[in-house]
């Protein structure tokens, strides 16, 4: 099961999703951080990073003193995981519920409707 | 005594002096010595319960060994007082032994098991350090488990705190204590002050989050110093000493101190940092942190803030009394330390290398090195001179467990002369209780083997094979088979019967070959044999004796419908000349001696 993550955790994540490469460095998350405006101390990452692995959304390999970081939950993964949870326990797994409140709650626009039309009429004709 | 068990005893007793010197000490450097000292110079104490070296002329070999000599020479005025009693068997560890278990067929034996009680005790004395080891292991595991259970306990409800600005505090506190391992920070509602868990991967542990900025930063230093000091590895190593030497009070009690020492040392550090006008502060967050404690009462191995409220009565005095350590006060600690360390080294253990305490445990041993140290050879002597006596007291006394316990440790010409006498008296029971004394190398098992070989004692023979190894045993066998000697062979067979289906089966045959023999024998005389009857002119005999020369063993067949009564004529050479009718006088002796009550095994 998807673990659930500290909003602390989450802004790691969203930074190490974002790599485009491979592997993701520990000066990079660093770098990030501060971009965000939310720098930490040295230490801090490195006990919310041990955090995240032991959670199981990162792996990492020592390489002489460098630490390497690989995805094993992937943004997509966490995000079904998540709404699934908070499916299950707002309305109870029922998915119209939620669609009929995305839709009377003025939360999509009309593009944004025309879309997911289009998607759910492709995923009939398959 | 065991030997290890007797080194642990001498390091409780050194370790005792030296915790005795320092509790007494306390009340002169309480106030003057810098806490930081009061907690390390217990090290000192420590090592000295936990390693077994010392110089070779120590206070302790030498208190040992004027004890043991007193132990030696009181014995016989002490067991002539109450021979079985249980203070003598704690006291007198040399004389309460009993004879290694031989055979059981050994009269000697009977003697021994005679005295179940006293048995029991040895034996107990005997294994007093398995004893020992068992309490310690025991101990350690009880210790360990609660510790583990206790860190369960913690796990359970933890929640890693994730708000950046707190873990960023304490990364920033670590960074300045130099500390280069990530530190983890979590809550626990459960524990009722803040923690530190974690040999390698420290962890804070928190009641909750709600405290204030100051708190929360002198927390964090007070429980980084106990880490960065490597508290729970000093707390551990005090725990092990505990239950080494769990028989030793006064190591409890050390137990108790350090800890308390460890807590007043902790806070002189934290304040040194934080500066002393910051004391009262610091002194608040205590007693704030005090407020709940109590919930979970056993948790060793782990680095509280606080631990109990004696304690913290006398953290908040000593908190509010910090200064700086003078220079002369850091000098005359200094020289207090190593004073200490010198101390610790004099005292000493049970000299293992200075070998007086193996003369008394085994002289033979020693006899070894005489050449090289001559006054090593003089103690031997005299050494030798009193265990002559004593085993002479002993023997005149009849007492055959003291002698037991004396003799392995007489020298080989004196136990030859004793072993002389004995065979010569037909003293059985003490023969075997000096054979089962002799060490299993000794050349005097082959000396008397031979010996009652030639003078066919079949009685002493046996007690000597009950100690021999099955190799001799084999090439006595051998010899017995070579010599045709029956009786012999037949005991030979039993002796090593059990270990080895070739010689049952080997011991079948011969068996068979001796009864063959036997028959042909009687055979020439005019006895014939058919199954269990025997015949002699045609007539069924009743009574039929053959009695070999020295009574070593006869043939008696009886049967109650014979007519007649014969007995076989051997000469000296257990030759059989012939066979004679037996008299009516020779009849009633023998049925009368079948009938003593005293022979009831015939």
């Amino acid at each position: 099961m998807v673990q659930q993550l500290s909003s602390a955790e989450l802004e790691i994540m969203k930074i190490v999703w974002g790599n485009p490469e491979e592997v993701t460095l520990f000066p990079y998350i660093m770098d990030g951080l501060a971009a965000k405006g939310k720098p930490c101390q040295k230490n801090t990452l490195i006990v919310l990073l041990s955090r995240l692995i032991n959670k199981g959304f990162l792996s990492a390999k020592k390489i002489g003193r460098r630490n390497e970081y690989t995805i094993l939950i992937s943004e997509a993964e966490y995000q079904t995981a998540q709404t699934k949870n908070f499916l299950d326990k707002i309305y109870e797994g029922n998915v119209r519920g939620l669609v009929s409140n995305l839709i009377l709650g003025d939360l999509l626009t009309n593009e944004e409707y025309e879309e997911l039309k289009e998607l759910l009429e492709k995923g009939r004709e398959k | 005594m065991n030997l290890v068990l007797k080194i642990f005893l001498s390091m409780s007793f050194s370790g005792a002096l030296l915790i005795l010197a320092l509790l007494w000490g306390k009340r002169f450097f309480k106030n003057k010595a810098s806490r930081q000292w009061q907690y390390y110079i217990w090290l000192v104490v420590i090592l000295r319960l936990l390693l077994p070296f010392g110089p070779e002329t120590s206070f302790m070999g030498k208190t040992c060994q004027a004890v043991e000599q007193t132990i030696t020479q009181a014995a016989p005025s002490f067991e002539m007082q109450n021979p079985f009693h249980t203070r003598e068997n704690i006291l007198n560890p040399t004389v309460s032994l009993t004879p290694e278990s031989g055979n059981s067929s050994s009269p000697a034996e009977e003697s021994a098991t005679a005295h179940p009680f006293q048995d029991i005790l040895s034996l107990l004395f005997h294994q007093t350090w398995l004893i020992w080891l068992v309490v310690a292991l025991g101990m350690l595991i009880r210790k360990i488990t609660i510790y583990q259970s206790f860190i369960r306990y913690i796990n359970v409800g933890l929640i890693p705190v994730s708000d950046i600005r707190i873990l960023d505090k304490l990364s920033i506190i670590a960074d300045q204590e130099c500390i280069k391992k990530p530190v983890e920070l979590c809550i626990n509602p459960l524990v009722s002050s803040p923690l530190l868990i974690g040999f390698f991967h420290p962890c804070i542990v928190l009641p909750g989050m709600d405290i204030s900025e100051k708190d929360f930063q002198y927390i964090a230093l007070h429980e980084l110093t106990h880490y960065k000091r490597r508290d729970i590895f000093y707390k551990w190593l005090v725990q092990v000493a505990v239950c080494l030497h769990w028989f030793n009070p006064l190591v409890h009690l050390m137990s108790r101190e350090i800890t308390n020492a460890c807590e007043l040392a902790c806070d002189e550090a934290v304040l040194a940092k934080i500066g002393y006008n910051n004391a009262q502060n610091y002194g608040k967050t205590l007693l704030d942190a005090m407020a709940a404690v109590g919930k979970y009462q056993e948790n060793p191995g782990v680095a509280t803030l606080s631990e109990n409220k004696q304690l913290l009565k006398e953290r908040l005095d000593a908190i509010m009394n910090f200064k700086k350590k003078s220079k002369l006060t850091r000098l005359l600690m200094s020289a207090l330390t190593l004073c200490m360390i010198f101390i610790a080294a004099f005292i000493g253990v049970y000299p293992v290398a200075a070998a007086s305490g193996q003369i008394l445990e085994d002289p033979q041993a020693l006899k070894i090195n005489e050449k090289t140290t001559l006054p090593v050879q003089e103690e031997i002597n005299t050494l030798y001179e009193t265990y002559s006596t004593q085993a002479k007291q002993f023997y005149e006394k009849g007492s055959l467990p003291l002698f037991a316990s004396i003799f392995p440790k007489l020298d080989e010409t004196t136990q030859k002369t004793w072993l002389e006498q004995f065979y010569v008296d037909s003293d059985i029971p003490f023969f075997s209780v000096a054979v089962n004394g002799l060490s299993t190398s000794s050349s005097l098992f082959t000396y008397f083997a031979e010996k009652a070989y030639v003078d066919d004692e079949r009685a002493f023979f046996s007690i000597l094979t009950d100690c021999m190894e099955e190799a001799e045993l084999e090439r006595w066998l051998d010899r017995a088979l070579e010599d045709e000697n029956w009786a012999f062979q037949s005991m030979l067979f039993d002796k090593l019967k059990g270990e080895n289906e070739y010689y049952n089966e080997l011991e079948k045959k011969l068996e068979k070959k001796h009864e063959n023999a036997q028959k042909a024998e009687y055979q020439a005389i005019g006895v014939t044999m058919d199954g269990k009857n025997y015949y002699y002119h045609e007539q069924l005999v009743n009574i039929f004796l053959d009695i070999r020369i020295n009574n070593s063993y006869y043939t008696l067949n009886m049967n109650p419908a014979g007519t007649v009564n014969i007995k076989v004529i051997r000469d000296a050479d257990d030759k059989i000349t012939g066979v004679a009718y037996m008299t009516e006088a020779e009849v009633t002796e023998l049925l009368k001696d079948m009938n003593d009550p005293d022979d009831k095994e015939m």
